[in-house]
């Protein structure tokens, strides 16, 4: 079955729910994008990604208990499912393709 | 899938996100949870905004983490509101539809507040800045003076007239800069074009040079008097009279005086003075008003302004006291042709000119008590150059020494002596 495409965004978020693994709800998800990226997205931009995932198939999620420092609300925490899984590797193999053949004396410095 | 906002909140943690929700910028949570409806996305945004809202009131204080709070929750209602008009069915997208077009409503209020000022379409000249009559404005001064436009929208509200432009047409070449600094040099009318957007108007410039006004020096009333014409005249440059005038022409304490349709009017005693200025000219007539009294005798020392009728026989003599301190004395005639009595000064008392001149307006310093003025009818002794057959005065008019010499005394006590 082939997985769906994705945007550098949803890779990204997919990516971060991988790495936070039982800790991947959408405050936790922003602020580690936001550390690697230095990009500034919103809470509802992160969650629309992640609602997008979810959509795909490629994340699933489910309610934690009720907590007071949500004002009684709960977290939403999200797992990548086994499609989830195979897009990440098929993301990772695309960008090792992208990146064969070219040598390090030929990466264009850092700005 | 997204489980029912209702099974996730219990009513003890309701209660404690209520008081948490209390200084949490509450109307930007209703916002966010009005166009989310009962769908969980909005309250996922929701729960992570006051989560992250509490760690940040620890590390940088309530108010910068209000003020964080309010910031992503209006960058997150984008995101909710297309959530919702995805997958809130079609009442969730007449709610985004009210909340979009409440936001309209608001910004194009603003806008319309703002900036977006209605267009000009009429343009008056401002009665209040620019001296305008009905067949133009009327500018006396050979120096520089702004026009004033006032623009009205087609509703006719006034509108800000600030960048009113403007150009001169036609008729006396006269300096119009383009913000309507005008410049008379020459006597003659001129045609300025003005104009604001789409709203133009043609505006005469009636230039009148004044370089000098003449008027009298003194006015005299007794209170209680009807009005008199304040006499004076306007010369332009060449010494030929202006009529057109528009400038300053005031009372200076009207409590003693009035001006009206160019009419003095006389309302208590004191003393005060008309101003004009026109053009470059400029005048000033003093006018004093007297409070009517039987004589000088008994006069209080509020009674600065005070006037007395005199009448006297051949032979006759009159006595009055003066009070101390700096005054002007002065008799008043009749007519230019009457005869004023012999007025002579007694006790401690100065006046310039010496009341042995014959002269009717002297001004006295009492030094003490007992200073009297004395005045006596002028034909005791008939003067030795006027012949029996034909008699007349000095001044050339009609005498007869049996008549009576009337008029009356009048007396401006200056207020420190």
């Amino acid at each position: 079955m082939p997985t769906p495409s994705i945007g550098s965004l949803e890779l990204a978020a997919l990516l971060a729910v991988a790495r936070l693994g039982n800790e991947a709800y959408g405050l936790a998800v922003r602020q580690d994008l936001s550390e690697r990226s230095g990009k500034d997205h919103s809470v509802g931009a992160i969650y629309t990604t992640l609602q997008r995932l979810e959509d795909k198939g490629l994340l699933t999620s489910h309610a934690s208990e009720p907590l007071p420092v949500r004002g009684g609300r709960s977290r939403r925490h999200f797992t990548v499912t086994g499609t989830g899984a195979r897009a990440i590797r098929e993301a990772e193999r695309q960008s090792a393709s992208m990146w064969d053949g070219v040598g390090a004396h030929r990466r264009p410095e850092p700005a | 899938m997204m489980t029912p906002l209702n099974t996730r909140v219990s009513p003890a943690f309701r209660r404690y996100a209520d008081i948490n929700r209390a200084d949490a910028q509450p109307w930007i949570e209703r916002l966010l949870r009005f166009i989310g409806g009962d769908l969980a996305f909005a309250e996922d945004v929701l729960g992570d905004l006051m989560e992250e809202r509490a760690r940040r009131v620890e590390r940088d204080g309530a108010r910068s983490a209000n003020w964080w709070y309010v910031y992503e929750a209006l960058r997150s209602t984008p995101h909710v509101a297309w959530h919702t008009a995805k997958r809130g069915g079609t009442r969730g997208r007449a709610r985004v539809a009210i909340v979009v077009a409440g936001m309209a409503t608001a910004l194009t209020i603003a806008v319309v507040a703002i900036g977006g000022e209605p267009a000009p379409v009429r343009l008056e000249v401002d009665g209040q800045r620019t001296a305008h009559a009905a067949d133009g404005v009327i500018v006396n001064s050979r120096h520089p003076v702004v026009l004033a436009m006032r623009a009205f929208d087609a509703t006719g509200h006034a509108l800000n007239a600030t960048d009113v432009q403007y150009q001169w047409m036609s008729g006396t070449p006269i300096s119009v800069a383009t913000n309507g600094v005008v410049t008379c040099s020459h006597p003659g009318d001129a045609l300025v074009r003005a104009s604001l957007g789409q709203a133009i108007a043609t505006v005469r410039i009636k230039c009148r040079p004044v370089r000098q006004v003449l008027a009298n020096m003194w006015m005299q009333f007794t209170a209680g008097d009807s009005s008199q014409e304040l006499n004076f005249v306007a010369l332009d440059p060449d010494g030929l009279p202006v009529n057109r005038l528009a400038g300053v022409l005031r009372v200076r304490d009207s409590s003693i005086a009035t001006l009206k349709n160019g009419r003095v009017k006389p309302i208590s005693p004191g003393r005060t003075a008309v101003v004009m200025h026109f053009g470059e000219g400029e005048a000033t007539t003093q006018v004093s008003v007297y409070e009517r009294v039987p004589s000088f005798i008994g006069l209080r020392a509020d009674q600065r302004f005070a006037i007395a009728p005199v009448r006297l026989a051949p032979a006759d003599t009159i006595r009055w006291p003066l009070p101390q301190g700096l005054f002007w004395l002065q008799f008043h005639r009749p007519s230019r042709y009457a005869d004023i009595p012999t007025i002579a000064m007694e006790g401690p008392i100065m006046c310039t000119p010496n009341a042995d001149q014959s002269v009717d307006r002297l001004y006295c310093l009492v030094r003490g008590s007992g200073a009297s003025v004395r005045m006596t009818h002028p034909s005791t002794s008939p003067p030795p150059e006027v012949s029996c057959v034909e008699c007349r005065s000095r001044h050339g008019g009609p005498i007869h020494w049996a008549q009576y010499v009337e008029g009356a005394l009048s007396i401006e006590r200056e207020k420190y002596p």
